[in-house]
């Protein structure tokens, strides 16, 4: 275990030195940190990243770091939204699927991820706006809450602010409805990717020998897919959870956009129109940075789960 | 199988659930509710603002509305009484030579109490005039008024848009406080427009007590500005620059402490008009300026709004320079001007609000287009097909177009393509080039264009009144601001006498008269017009139109579901 760990902190760590030396390319071209030796200024340059110093917005002339929390909270929390009803559906959807492969369930669950994956993300947005919140009143479109109420931050987290603040109240119950447009359009494509990882890999584990003499004792299904199925296969589905991550994080960028949600996407998309060299620079920096951690993260997850599952001490989960 | 059957039912279940949804059956109008709950309204704006001082920032629909409900003026335009009413003046007298204006103030009007400030004492005689020393400053030659003010200032053109402040320098010569609650003007010279001045949105009284309590620095004008302390209905509450500024009502308002009836305002700044529709469409605005017709027709019938038109047109104008080669051949300009499809144009530079001039006027005039318009089209139709062969003789053409400084979606880029496209269709090597006021200014001092293009504003209670100003000329000479350098004695009379009437007012042979001039002598162009209106929801009454774009919410509010 010890080795896996510090085989990973080797990767993130190269990770990490890559990404800084791309933006510190970057950095370099727009000839903000002195004419020394390029070493020296890309010291420079790492002691700036350390010390989470990313200068000023040229737009606004805040400091960008403090952008950075405030704009992420907000992204984050939609993230947040989005992935737990699309993890939870993904899940038992590739669950049902893999269970009834070949059959008209699974051609149903199947087809149906295939069509909503091809579908652009910021058409369904509009379709969303169009279908549902010009003929449903009580679905707005656009923020995170009405301009009606006080914006007062105090975690930045729109839905704990509220909370805080008026309780169950109207604010809250606002706060609340701004959030099903754009967690509905952010959360289709990562439950089409969570439903073909876990189809694909519950299925690849439901072929094993010991899953077939499982069936054969007389066991009910989900008891099969839950003490041998899924825990067989979560070190493959953890692997791949990245992929629904990096999907989650693309969207965000245009949901936030047609929605008008103020967070990072919005915040970068308006920081490239006015070209804010900053902003950009603390964007591809800290979200490159989270991507990297995340995945590594996952993949020492799966890493775990398999040591876990082949331990000698612990009563082994297939058949001897 | 059991557990399938048992899954069928549930799903059944939550697809009833989702179409009683979507049909509209949902809990509660809840947008609706916060209206309620909050008392407020919100209002979507397309143009931002570069600070909160009236008097700095150009007119738009969010700085006149803010001017109208933060501040207050010395007196007040009633357009139903078509008189000039009080306001923080009680009441005025006028010296026989009309050169001298004495207003006594109320006693009773307090500046508003907020976190950055609490007046000591209510307004007086001292803040008139700091008010409009910082106004005269604001435009003096070295002041931040730009070089275009000073410009203008000193070639007597008369303009009715953001730059209307230039004339309080170039009229008044002195503001004095005389005592406590009354205030002298003494005028350079007769002005019968000076009241009109006055009641213009954006000259308001602010508040020197505060300027005085900022500590001196460099950031102190900025501080000043962008912490606005009124007498108004409503004075601020927070603002984002750039995405919302929201008002609160002053509950100590001088005028009447039952008003303002709405307890909160918001300017939701939303510069994109599709945006704006879908807010009102959804519910998340209540009112909106330029709103798209094709949505006001079918999603807002559906929605039942109501509109509030606006007083003024907004014409896009090309201006062809006579007195140089080759737009001072009138067949040149004939040329260019029946190259230029203004439908296609109309689309481009007011999409879903331009309407097609039946005229050469800035204005709608459609009750004469058979007569006015008829004469003319054979003999575009005519040129249009000589009209390379004329221009291909006439060589390189300057276009210079103003390019607006606010977000307000006017398309000059495509503009400029068109009027490129066009111009090299005809034969000519045409040199196109966007501009902000000043450069174009210091261009025009110079008599370096052939072509100006410009976008103007036309009131309709004074319609020909900048139009007069646009064909000045002074001992036979163009005056500044004449961009097409035409004199014609026949049309400064016409547009001389009609000046101060309201279109309504104008009669039919005079407007036919002056168009029937333009036309022949093409100095100037109507691209395309629209005319500004506002779509509010039903459930709000109380708002007025103020002048110059803007609304007054002094009186909104709220009706009972």
């Amino acid at each position: 275990m010890i080795l896996i760990l510090l085989r990973k902190s080797a990767m993130l760590l190269l990770s990490a030195v890559i990404l800084l030396l791309l933006t510190f390319w970057f950095h370099v071209r727009s000839n903000d940190l002195g004419d020394q030796d390029l070493f020296l200024r890309f010291l420079i340059y790492l002691n700036r990243i350390l010390r989470l110093d990313f200068g000023f917005s040229a737009q606004s002339s805040r400091p960008v770091s403090g952008e950075f929390l405030e704009y992420g909270a907000a992204t984050a929390e939609l993230c947040l939204a989005a992935m737990i009803p699309s993890l939870a559906a993904g899940f038992f959807l590739g669950c049902f699927a893999a269970l009834h492969k070949d059959r008209w369930l699974d051609s149903a669950i199947t087809n149906s991820s295939i069509m909503f994956s091809s579908i652009p993300v910021f058409w369904i947005a509009q379709i969303f706006i169009a279908l549902l919140a010009v003929r449903v009143d009580w679905i707005p479109s656009n923020g995170r809450i009405s301009l009606l109420y006080s914006t007062e931050q105090i975690t930045g987290f729109i839905l704990v602010d509220t909370l805080l603040r008026d309780g169950f109240g109207d604010s809250f119950l606002n706060a609340l409805t701004h959030f099903i447009l754009p967690v509905l359009s952010l959360s289709i494509l990562p439950t089409t990717e969570m439903i073909r990882i876990v189809r694909n890999s519950l299925y690849s584990v439901m072929q094993q020998n010991y899953i077939k003499a499982a069936f054969s004792r007389g066991w009910s299904s989900w008891y099969i897919i839950y003490r041998h199925g899924l825990r067989n296969a979560m070190p493959s589905i953890l692997a791949q959870c990245g992929s629904v991550l990096f999907l989650t994080f693309t969207s965000v960028i245009i949901v936030e956009n047609v929605y008008n949600w103020p967070g990072v996407g919005t915040w970068i998309i308006e920081a490239i129109r006015s070209g804010d060299v900053n902003v950009v620079n603390a964007y591809l920096v800290l979200v490159g940075m989270l991507f990297v951690v995340l995945n590594i993260s996952l993949e020492f997850a799966a890493d775990l789960s398999i040591i876990y599952l082949n331990h000698p001490g612990r009563g082994r989960s297939t058949p001897s | 199988m059991i557990l399938l059957s048992a899954y069928r039912k549930r799903g059944a279940a939550a697809l009833a659930a989702l179409a009683l949804l979507a049909s509209g059956c949902g809990p509660g109008k809840i947008i609706h509710r916060d209206y309620e709950t909050q008392n407020g309204v919100i209002f979507c704006v397309n143009s931002t603002v570069s600070n909160l001082d009236p008097v700095s920032n150009e007119i738009n629909v969010t700085s006149v509305t803010l001017a109208q409900n933060v501040f207050n003026r010395l007196v007040r335009y009633d357009s139903a009484q078509n008189t000039f009413l009080p306001e923080i003046a009680s009441s005025w007298t006028v010296s026989e030579d009309a050169m001298v204006y004495r207003f006594t103030l109320r006693d009773d009007v307090n500046f508003h109490s907020v976190p950055w400030f609490s007046p000591a004492r209510s307004l007086t005689a001292d803040d008139v005039v700091f008010s409009f020393e910082r106004i005269m400053d604001y435009t003096a030659p070295d002041g931040d008024g730009s070089e275009a003010a000073a410009a203008l200032t000193r070639s007597g053109y008369d303009i009715l848009d953001f730059r209307h402040l230039l004339r309080v320098r170039q009229y008044v010569r002195s503001v004095t406080a005389v005592d406590r609650h009354t205030v002298e003007f003494q005028l350079v010279r007769p002005w019968s427009y000076f009241l009109e001045l006055l009641a213009n949105t954006n000259c308001i009284i602010s508040s020197r007590e505060f300027y005085d309590s900022i500590p001196d620095s460099p950031k102190k004008e900025d501080y000043f500005r962008n912490h606005p302390v009124g007498t108004g209905p409503f004075r601020l509450a927070s603002m984002k620059f750039n995405d919302h500024i929201i008002l609160e009502r002053n509950p100590s308002y001088w005028l009447d402490p039952a008003l303002p009836r709405l307890s909160k305002l918001v300017l939701d700044i939303t510069p994109n008009r599709a945006e704006r529709m879908n807010k009102m469409l959804t519910g998340e605005c209540m009112v909106s300026n330029q709103p798209s017709k094709a949505v006001s027709a079918t999603g807002g019938a559906a929605k039942n709004f109501s509109s509030l038109g606006s007083e003024t047109y907004d014409a896009t104008m090309i201006f062809f320079n006579t007195s140089r080669i080759p737009t001072n051949s009138p067949d040149v300009r004939q040329a260019v001007a029946s190259a230029i499809n203004r439908e296609v144009y109309g689309s481009v530079l007011y999409p879903h609000s331009a309407m097609l001039p039946t005229s050469m006027l800035p204005f709608d005039v459609t009750f004469f287009a058979t007569v006015a318009h008829q004469e003319t089209a054979a003999a575009a139709r005519l040129l249009a097909e000589k009209a390379p062969q004329i221009l291909r003789r006439s060589g390189i053409v300057y276009v210079y177009i103003e390019r607006s400084s606010s977000r307000m979606g006017y398309n000059i880029s495509r503009l400029t393509q068109l009027l490129r496209s066009d111009l090299s269709a005809l034969g000519l090597h045409p040199r196109v080039r966007e501009v902000d006021a000043r450069t174009l200014s210091r261009i025009a001092a110079r008599n370096a264009y052939d072509i100006i293009v410009t976008r103007n504003i036309f009131p309709i209670k004074m319609p020909l009144y900048k139009l007069h100003a646009m064909f000045q000329c002074v001992d036979g000479r163009p005056a500044g601001g004449n961009y097409s350098a035409y004199c014609s004695t026949e049309l400064q009379e016409l547009l001389d006498r009609n000046k101060y009437l309201k279109l309504k007012d104008i009669s039919l042979e005079d407007l036919q008269a002056i168009n029937a001039r333009i036309e022949r002598d093409l100095p100037m162009m109507t691209v395309s017009i629209a005319s500004d209106y506002y779509i509010y929801h039903p459930a709000l009454a109380g708002i007025r139109r103020s002048a110059n774009h803007g609304l007054d919410f002094t009186e909104a509010h709220l009706l009972a579901p």
